[in-house]
């Protein structure tokens, strides 16, 4: 390894308007032709600190250092000049358009003409010893295909540096072992790569160096000889937070929510292999896990959004094809992203009302009962806003939170999906919701937990699932959940 | 309750309309400028169209609060239907058929609504079902029934008699007109004729729809199709149901508008289709001044009748072409249109966010 980093990048901060402190005074060192892996949970700000490198998001403070110099990105071309390119999880291909064209497009803009550019192509093809189909659309490719047309772009842009987002997640097992491949062949070729990832067995297989990232600071940064997946885990995971109090549960009653063998397929890829759960009155049931490995998917089967391929969900023993099956049968969701069921510039009531009246046949709608809705919601939750003619997107987060969760109580499910409840929420109203999920398992009700905060999950949940890669790797009793144990089914 | 101060921000919120309104008369104004007229005569005659002659002025508003609904309840789901001018021609045409042998208006009052409303969901189904773009499928069919409309006035249904037009519609088939031939209102004297009768359509229906989308569950679930259609199809709400239903009540309100211009004013439709052309474009300019709300609608289409009859009168008065009135709706649909553009680009707060791109700092 060469003695002098590529890349340098010094007591990086980044704060965002709100307050939100994305990255704390983080180190980070790019050696030539080393995989460097950036490891942590969601939120954790690997991708921001690669963004700032790649010239997307400014930093709050700190230097970055290429080849010696300091340098000043004004944006992503600054950085693709200088040779840093970054290939997102979400490709940046014209999909409409063939696989040369979007190659042409990216290369002209640098600055070449039709014929270097091809020239250019063809080398790195030869150099990487990757083969793509030129002519074909991309919009046709598999996504492993797509990936490769990617690196295949940075690279004959001249790309020394080469980013890869969480390159795996949408991934056949097949392909992320081409992938590996040709991470291994542009090492050989002197490229650095960054490798961000959560995903522990990929980041010992294939780093030479691992950095920890925990909540926007760097934890540790380690060379990968020996180091294993339980110590990377318990990194990336940290100390659990002290347990909070829980009232009284009765004894789990009858099965509310069974899901059966649940397979779901989207856009070819399977999201879900095999899934099979039970929760049953009166519990909460917590899935933990990294988000993207198959939560979403499975909120949206249960719901009955998604049609599985294999595998039934069940209500109370009744089949739920739609969502308003899983509404009938007494299933009630709080989704995580409140964009997800609100509406931003309709008013506070009007929200309050589509979400409790959902399922009802009722036809008319009068304002007196709107605004009974409204004060019911605002006494019993805490709720602080205008009145219920204000834009429900003018509140808080937290507050809004508290339309969605009130609204959906107040309908009295039996069953009820929380995603990522406390997401983006203050410390009061976190507290507020997580006691209310309690006491609703205390009062009998089914509670399904899915949250990407382990805090959360295990703080709340009688019994914990993993998911990993659209299959559950484990289960663990409240007593036996270690974020240690709960942190290597994580990367199962 | 909307307090006072929610009045307030409505209100404050009409700036773009009114400056829309203003460039589009600014245009008109300039315009009878440019042919030796008098500018602020010529929008006073405009605006204050109405008086010239009211009659038509009121069959033409409540012909454009139908046609501008029709925009409009597509609209709030994300459907841009410009069918309406097709299907109120084809409305027109069935009115004829039938009044011309049924001595009811009954009879073409439900079928002109009800097959301009298959047309209408049949529109819906191509997007939904084969991703047809609505805007492409509306156009083909305005000009389907266009054609097929000239070939029809011309031969089938032309009268024997006066080859300029088709058969006229039977006397008892003609929407009922007020009981004197006379009426005194504060010093005017109108002739109200089937007027009333037109008129009470058209509020109706634009009363109804303002309480089925602001006071009803199901209006509720229309508007969040519109405003968060994952949140909708989250919640159970058929999104692709309401989208049909949508496009189906708007075919269905533009047939009515052609049954009701035949059955209520014209009684035939002359062999160049003058009478029943032109109100479903103009429905696009009604909707969009009128906020896309039913209210708005019925004021705004009381807006464009009055330059449509204005116009008429200014040929006289002036002497420059009643055209001006096109250009003026024409500058106000572009005015809406261009500052709706500014909207997407610069966000809530267009001037500070405008001042910012200018001093380069985006």
């Amino acid at each position: 390894m060469a003695t002098t980093p590529l890349v340098s990048m010094r007591g990086i901060s980044k704060v965002y308007p709100d307050g939100v402190k994305a990255l704390e005074n983080v180190d980070f060192d790019l050696y030539p032709g080393e995989v460097h892996s950036l490891l942590g949970e969601n939120g954790a700000g690997k991708t921001t600190l690669m963004r700032i490198l790649y010239g997307e998001i400014r930093p709050s403070s700190g230097k970055i250092i290429v080849e010696d110099r300091e340098v000043k990105w004004s944006g992503p071309w600054d950085a693709i000049r200088a040779g840093i390119a970054m290939v997102y999880q979400h490709f940046r291909l014209v999909e409409t358009l063939t696989v040369e064209e979007n190659l042409l497009i990216y290369l002209s803009s640098l600055g070449l003409n039709r014929a270097e550019a091809r020239s250019r192509v063809e080398e790195a093809m030869e150099r990487l010893g990757l083969e793509v189909p030129l002519v074909a659309r991309v919009g046709d490719l598999p996504m492993g295909v797509r990936q490769r047309v990617e690196i295949l772009k940075a690279i004959s842009g001249g790309a020394k540096v080469l980013i890869l987002d969480e390159p795996t997640s949408n991934l056949t097992p097949l392909e992320v072992e081409a992938l590996f491949s040709v991470v291994e062949r542009l090492k050989s070729l002197g490229v650095s790569v960054v490798y961000i990832t959560h995903k522990l067995w990929e980041v010992t297989r294939i780093s030479d160096r691992i950095t920890v990232l925990r909540r926007g600071r760097v934890v540790a940064t380690l060379k990968n000889d020996g180091v294993s997946e339980e110590e990377l885990a318990r990194l990336m995971v940290g100390e659990l937070a002290e347990q909070g109090g829980r009232g009284a549960r009765r004894k789990p009653g009858k099965a509310a929510l069974t899901v059966r063998n649940l397979r779901v397929l989207v856009d070819g890829v399977e999201r879900l292999k095999g899934v099979s759960l039970t929760v049953r009155e009166g519990e909460i049931l917590g899935v933990a896990g990294v988000a993207g490995n198959g939560q979403e998917e499975l909120v949206a089967a249960i719901l009955g959004l998604l049609k599985p391929v294999e595998g039934e969900v069940l209500l109370w023993g009744k089949p739920v094809r739609s969502p308003r099956d899983f509404y009938k049968l007494g299933g009630g969701i709080i989704p995580g992203d409140r964009s997800q069921i609100l509406a931003a510039e309709m008013s506070v009531g009007e929200n309050a009302a589509f979400i409790f009246y959902t399922g009802s046949r009722k036809i008319a709608l009068t304002p007196g009962e709107v605004e009974a809705l409204y004060r019911e919601i605002k006494d019993r939750f805490h709720l602080v806003a205008p009145g219920p003619d204000a834009p429900v997107g003018r509140l808080s987060g937290g507050n809004q939170q508290k339309v969605v969760v009130g609204s959906e109580v107040l309908r009295g499910p039996k069953l009820l999906v929380a995603v990522n409840p406390t997401q983006g929420l203050d410390i009061a109203t976190t507290r507020f919701v997580r006691g209310l999920l309690s006491d609703l398992a205390s009062q009998g009700v089914a509670v399904l937990l899915v949250s990407a905060d382990l805090d959360e999950v295990l703080e709340l949940s009688d019994r914990v699932v993993v998911m990993s890669g659209g299959r559950i790797t484990g289960e663990l009793a409240r007593g036996d959940a270690t974020p240690e144990k709960v942190g290597v089914l994580m990367g199962a | 309750m909307p307090s006072l101060r929610g009045l307030g921000e409505r209100i404050v919120g009409l700036w773009p309309i009114a400056l829309s309104v203003a460039a589009g008369l600014a245009v008109g104004g300039a315009t009878v400028a440019l042919y030796g007229g008098d500018p602020l005569r010529s929008l006073v005659v405009l605006v204050a169209g109405l008086q010239y002659y009211p009659d038509i002025a009121f069959i033409a508003m409540s012909v454009l609060i139908l046609t501008g609904l029709a925009f409009a309840i597509p609209l709030r789901v994300g459907l841009f239907n410009i069918g309406a001018e097709g299907l109120v021609i084809l409305g027109g045409l069935i009115a004829v058929v039938l009044g011309s042998r049924i001595p009811s208006p009954i009879p073409p009052l439900i079928v002109a609504p009800l097959a301009s409303a298959i047309v209408g969901a049949f529109v819906a189904l191509l997007r939904l079902k084969l991703n047809v773009n609505e805007v492409l499928s509306t156009i083909m069919i305005n000009w389907i029934i266009y054609w097929t409309a000239l070939y029809a006035v011309a031969k089938p249904l032309a009268d024997p008699q006066y080859p300029n037009r088709t058969v006229r519609i039977l006397e008892e088939a003609a929407l009922p007109r007020w009981p004197s031939e006379r009426l005194e209102i504060l010093g005017f004297t109108v002739y109200p004729g089937t007027v009333p009768s037109v008129l009470l359509i058209s509020i109706v229906v634009a009363l109804a729809a303002w309480l089925a989308t602001f006071y009803t569950l199901p209006g509720l679930r229309y508007r969040f199709v519109g405003a968060n259609e994952s949140a909708a199809r989250l919640r159970g709400t058929s999104v692709d149901l309401v989208k049909l239903l949508a496009m189906a009540v708007a075919g269905g309100l533009s047939g009515l508008a052609g049954a009701i211009l035949v059955l209520g004013h014209v009684g035939y439709i002359d062999v160049v289709l003058s009478s029943v052309t032109g109100y479903g474009f103009e429905g696009i300019g009604v909707a969009l001044v009128g906020k896309n709300h039913p209210l708005g609608i019925v004021a705004s289409s009381l807006f464009f009748s009055s330059l449509r009859s204005g116009s008429a009168w200014l040929q006289i008065d002036q002497g420059v072409p009643d055209k001006v009135a096109d250009m003026v709706n024409g500058a106000i649909v572009f005015a809406i249109a261009a500052l709706a553009g500014a909207h997407l680009v610069l966000g809530h707060r267009p001037w500070e966010k405008a001042a910012k791109i200018l001093a380069g700092r985006r």
